[in-house]
């Protein structure tokens, strides 16, 4: 792995426990992932221009191995780039005292902006002449449970929005924490695993459904169904 | 002291502006790190006071707007002791240009009975001295009639470690209010808002809204009728150009 860059992890970043939150990581994934792509030469602006084109993040697992309470440095590392069919695929690592404190596989897809039809990655790194690398394949589709029991209906805002107009990835995981009850009572539960897939874009002011089942063993399964009846998003959550 | 902030661009908002919550964050850090400087940090706070800050006020005043990929320098001058408040003003300068201009009034608040900390019992943590108070801030007056905007429930995710929902999180709710992330931008050219009664997980936040000689007024009641905040906010009358280049490039 390749030293991206340093980070200092603020107060202000941390949760109701004051705990580094699965979202927090999120956010520095997302921002590693969207400074690697630049340096790339892949970034929003050339994507705009060039391929009427912009990227939106598909899928997402997130490993936290170690809990982290205080404010402080941390350093991101990466992989190299590959490519996973149409998904342009980024393991990173976060690391605090040289000791990993959580990893991340990051799958962004390559998107029209327009139409929001999938542009294949071969297709874009050709286009700006950068090598292809393949990889051994991608974080596994998620398959929900049957009996999953609503919970509530959420209505996205403008403010969780980003510039691809759509809901932000971050935001799903604070429902998915929300959710999976990771916040709820006196004690903080120890977060370990969060797979998400991100199938359908929601806008600002469409509602999202939110369904649940907890498997009894520190997993659960979270699914957002908007209003028109798509599946917008599929997650798993793993606590100690 | 001076800071560097560096916005980057997976955190820009649907206009691909640094939204005004992340300004203030931003604004917020820097602010611990002076009260670090001056001896009294969160940390220090807790460990001999059993205290921790909580914003009373801010003033956000937006010269020309703050896009993604900017160097930041925020400059933050010493310290002013406003009655029972501290009062931090940051200037966010992009080369000679100063964009943006936060003003916050920050109160030592005791954890467990959410009282304010006399200022002297403040007083042996400090290791720096103030400087003379300068123009105070002046509270919002709301208008006698507002409208019921929205009504919102305080999940675990909005809240930080004192407990209730993050004073970043009101902005969100204030900016959706008055309307700035409507069909196009118009730069917030002066926002305030005045915390008043904290909003715990679980609770529903009232959103009541009104307009008044070109000033959107916004304020979140509790259930019980207290009043959690208000805020007033001015917007510029012209569209801001940067937001119209953006969505023409997303094909709006």
């Amino acid at each position: 792995m390749e030293k991206l860059y340093d980070i200092f992890i603020t107060g202000d970043e941390t949760d109701y426990f004051h705990y580094v939150s699965p979202t927090s990581y999120q956010k520095i994934a997302e921002a590693a992932n969207y400074h690697n792509v630049k340096r790339m030469g892949l970034e929003m602006h050339r994507m705009m221009a060039e391929l009427n084109a912009t990227w939106m993040t598909a899928s997402m697992h997130l490993e936290i191995c170690e809990d982290i309470y205080e404010a402080g440095p941390a350093e991101v590392y990466v992989e190299p780039m590959m490519v996973n069919r149409v998904l342009l695929t980024q393991c990173l690592e976060i690391r605090r005292d040289g000791r990993p404190i959580a990893r991340c596989e990051i799958n962004t897809l390559c998107v029209d902006v327009r139409t929001r039809k999938v542009i294949r990655p071969e297709t874009v790194l050709e286009h700006f002449g950068i090598p292809v690398i393949q990889g051994a394949g991608s974080m596994e589709r998620l398959t929900m449970p049957e009996d999953m029991e609503r919970i509530e209906a959420i209505c996205v805002r403008y403010s969780d929005c980003d510039l691809n107009q759509h809901l932000r990835a971050y935001r799903y995981t604070d429902y998915v924490c929300d959710a999976a009850e990771y916040w709820s009572g006196a004690e903080r539960k120890k977060g370990r695993h969060l797979y998400i897939e991100y199938m359908g874009e929601c806008q600002a002011k469409q509602i999202l459904e939110l369904y649940k089942k907890d498997e009894g063993t520190g997993g659960t399964y979270v699914k957002g169904v908007r209003d028109d009846g798509r599946e917008s998003f599929k997650a798993y959550f793993v606590v100690e | 002291m001076d800071y560097q902030a560096h916005f980057q661009m997976s955190t820009t908002d649907l206009f691909g502006c640094v939204s005004p919550w992340l300004l203030l964050q931003e604004v917020n850090d820097c602010t611990g790190y002076e009260f670090e400087a001056d001896g009294v940090g969160i940390v220090r706070m807790i460990n001999e006071l059993g205290a921790t800050w909580m914003m009373g006020q801010m003033v956000m005043e937006n010269f020309e707007p703050i896009q993604p990929g900017m160097e930041v320098r925020i400059n933050m001058p010493p310290r002013e002791l406003h009655g029972v408040g501290i009062v931090r003003r940051a200037h966010l300068w992009d080369g000679d240009l100063e964009r943006a201009r936060v003003t916050l009034k920050m109160l030592p608040v005791y954890f467990t009975s959410r009282k304010v900390v006399p200022p002297a019992e403040l007083e042996r943590l400090w290791m720096t001295p103030d400087r003379p108070a300068g123009e105070p801030i002046h509270w919002v007056a709301l208008p006698e009639h507002m409208e019921l905007a929205d009504k919102i429930l305080v999940r675990r995710h909005m809240c930080d470690v004192n407990g209730h929902m993050t004073a970043f999180q009101y902005l969100n709710f204030i900016c959706e209010a008055a309307g700035y992330w409507g069909e196009a931008l118009h730069l917030i050219r002066r926002m305030q808002v005045d915390f008043k009664a904290e909003f715990l997980p679980g609770e529903t936040l009232e959103l009541y809204r009104a307009e008044e000689n070109g000033l959107i007024y916004v304020s979140g009641l509790h259930e019980d009728g207290r009043l959690g905040f208000r805020a007033g906010v001015a917007l510029d009358q012209e569209e801001t150009p940067t937001a119209k280049t953006w969505l023409h490039e997303m094909g709006k």
